[in-house]
């Protein structure tokens, strides 16, 4: 399999397959704004818009699926790096950064550029220090990586049961974003929604594994992509009547910077060490939006990106996807296209941000409540946008704006008299990126378990078939696991914030002396991940208890050091490692030659068969 | 195949590739939000410049960088024989 050439592994039907899909989801969006225009019943432009983009999903899952390890584990490892890069891109932004992006830039400003910083430099992390080198050892989860580097059981099984707990945490805060959203859009009881926005995912990961979750993860990809570009390039060219909101909504901003010079505001910049998020309730629109470090201190700005970068560089259902391109290039060359969408991505939503505090600073703000215009009671309904004024002539300050965060998102779309066509359009796209989330999570979790706890202790690996049905098993279990934590109240935001902190802290530091340090041992990664982990948990809980003001992800700036100070004095107390652990380092290090779990395969169905 | 006297100069060579990729985009992350707010005052193509280096040139310059750390990375791997037979 490694020595077939690369254009032979790849389907060169791919582009004509999602150039039909889009084409299908363009012309169910085009009937779904045909619908609306007739005036005929509203939720058939849900059935368009959705429903038969869903279908075709669930279908390509169906078309896709396997029983066979190779395709469920690694999807064959013949997807193309674009695809993989999509999938990897919508997967890391997920709903948070489609959902809660734009509202805390709303409420914080520019402080939350730092979520861009964090999700952009993650990336490139993963690309230059880890990525390449894990798909070169070729382990389909981390704790195998683990155990094929220092060959050890107890570094495998420990490894597993610290990532069990990001990845719960992100399943968790994906679905409960998403099933809210689509639970307030369909009208749907919290319950149902929250089940089909895991029940999806959850039915795609037992039906192929990696192999089902890589296609229909770029088809999703496809649909958040188009809607939120397609979206707020309609809104822009409504009220600017110019293209490319990316760059022209900087008139907006510059309006915006013009009227807040003129605003005299209370707050000033923040403590250095001070970082405040925007929580889940409504929050007013008192900060100057393009004044830097008022929610996050000048200190804090900088800590909180490297450690954003450092968690998701770590997360480990970022990372295995990468275990699926064709070869080491391929896997570089993905993250690549990560780093382009992510960015496409985020500068829209920023500009379509940009472009909504612009409207609402010239149409809301200055004018007597009863002069607002008609689009602020259509916000108010949908419970996007408060204004805590007195109804009289007195006019409107920003400060007595509240918007909500979780919901900010669709203020653009309502506030230029989108259709309700187009604003189900741009919330689907981000459930649709929250499924693509919660699918990776979700399979990477039920891998992990099944490889390296269930059979990880045991002595005899057991056939393909067993293991591909446990998998499958765990993947349902960890949808229902997945509900249960993700119907628990919680600020998704944190619960994300949590994730990243602790893979910051335990995965990231020990990944990567892993791969740079020779003297690694086992010893010196299990201490590693043990101390950041533990560093990280409590600083969580501490701040969580009110006892210190060490908001997440800062606990990560004191753990991620721990945690390789005490992987190093670990190793050097612990016997080096041995011959054959530093010739797979040796060997992971170089792209060129098989990929080594491959090769390790071929050699013992081999000797089986020699014998 | 990598001959076996190449894998030390290969990996010294990606090192070091690793540091100038990652090294001179830091700086730039961390130092330009620092001084946002007093770019603010002057204006690209009409937008507030801190604001334009901080959202616009900065993921241009993220993009270049891991473009150019991916083709870097190849032709290291070519010239040392590292790379695959793909």
């Amino acid at each position: 399999m490694a020595f077939m050439r690369r254009n032979r592994l790849v389907n060169p039907r791919l582009g004509t397959y999602f150039s039909i899909f889009t084409s299908l989801f363009v012309g169910a969006v085009m009937l779904g704004l045909m619908t609306q225009e007739l005036h005929l019943d509203r939720r058939l432009a849900a059935v368009c818009i959705v429903g038969i983009p869903l279908l075709a999903i669930l279908a390509l899952a169906f078309a896709t699926r396997t029983d066979m390890a190779f395709d469920y584990f690694a999807a064959g490892r013949r997807v193309p790096a674009f695809f993989v890069g999509l999938g990897s891109a919508i997967g890391t932004l997920g709903a948070t950064g489609f959902i809660v992006f734009p509202g805390a830039l709303m409420i914080m400003g520019v402080d939350a550029f730092v979520l861009i910083y964090g999700w952009i430099t993650g990336l490139i992390f993963a690309c230059v220090l880890i990525a390449p080198f894990l798909r070169k050892v070729g382990s389909f989860t981390l704790p195998s990586y683990f155990y094929e580097r220092f060959s050890s059981r107890t570094l495998r099984v420990a490894a597993a049961a610290i990532i069990v707990v990001p990845l719960l945490a992100v399943i968790a805060a994906e679905a409960r974003l998403a099933g809210r959203l689509a639970s307030q859009l369909f009208l749907l009881p919290p319950a149902v929604a929250l089940a089909l926005v895991l029940g999806i995912p959850t039915v795609i990961a037992v039906l192929g594994g990696l192999r089902a979750l890589t296609w229909t993860s770029a088809a999703q990809g496809i649909i958040a992509l188009l809607s939120v570009l397609f979206v707020t390039t309609v809104a822009a060219l409504m009220l600017s009547q110019l293209p490319l909101p990316q760059i022209t909504h900087g008139s907006a901003v510059r309006e915006i910077a013009q009227k807040d010079a003129l605003r005299v505001v209370q707050e000033g910049a923040a403590s250095p060490l001070a970082l405040q998020w925007a929580v889940l309730r409504e929050e007013f629109l008192g900060r100057k939006y393009l004044d830097a470090f008022t929610s996050i201190g000048w200190l804090a700005f900088p800590l909180t990106t490297l450690v954003l970068a450092a968690g998701v560089a770590g997360l480990p259902h970022g990372l295995m996807r990468h275990g699926s391109t064709p070869g080491v290039y391929d896997a570089r060359k993905s993250h690549g296209w990560a780093v382009v969408i992510v960015a496409l991505v985020l500068i829209t939503l920023a500009a379509s941000v940009g472009l909504w505090r612009g409207l609402v600073m010239t149409d809301i703000v200055g004018q007597p409540r009863a002069a607002a215009p008609a689009w602020v009671a259509s916000l108010r309904d949908l419970g996007i946008l408060y204004i805590r004024a007195p109804t009289g002539p007195a006019a409107i300050d920003l400060g007595q704006i509240g918007v909500v965060r979780d919901k900010a998102f669709l203020g653009l779309a309502v506030s230029a008299g989108l259709s309700t066509s187009l604003v189900l359009l741009l919330a689907f796209g981000a459930i649709a990126a929250a499924m693509v989330a919660v699918g990776a999570a979700l399979h990477t979790l039920a891998t992990t378990v099944s490889e390296d706890i269930v059979f990880g202790l045991g002595r005899t690996p057991p056939s393909d078939k067993v293991r591909v049905l446990t998998a499958q098993g765990l993947a349902g279990v960890a949808g229902i696991l997945g509900f249960v934590v993700a119907a628990l109240p919680a600020d998704p935001l944190q619960l994300i914030l949590a994730a990243v902190t602790l893979s910051a802290s335990s995965i990231f530091p020990v990944l990567v002396l892993s791969i740079l340090w020779r003297r690694m041992t086992w010893w010196g990664a299990l201490m590693g991940l043990l101390t950041g982990f533990g560093l990280a948990a409590a600083g969580l809980l501490v701040s969580k208890a009110g006892v210190l003001a060490l908001a997440a992800p800062l606990p990560a700036v004191i753990a991620l050091p721990a945690a390789a100070i005490v992987a190093i004095v670990a190793s050097y107390t612990s016997r080096s490692a041995g011959r054959g652990n530093l010739e797979l380092l040796r060997d992971m290090r170089v792209p060129g030659g098989e990929t080594i779990r491959d090769r390790t395969e071929r050699q013992a169905r081999q000797k089986d068969l020699a014998r | 195949m990598i001959d076996w006297r190449e894998r030390k100069p290969y990996w010294r060579h990606t090192k070091w590739q690793m540091v100038a990729t990652l090294v001179p985009f830091l700086i730039l992350l961390i130092v330009v939000p620092l001084y946002a707010d007093v770019l603010n005052v002057r204006r690209v193509i009409g937008i507030p410049l801190g604001y334009f280096l901080c959202l616009h040139v900065f993921l241009i310059v993220a993009i270049f960088v891991i473009a150019s750390f991916v083709n870097r990375q190849d032709a290291v791997d070519h010239w040392h024989g590292a790379n695959e037979d793909l």
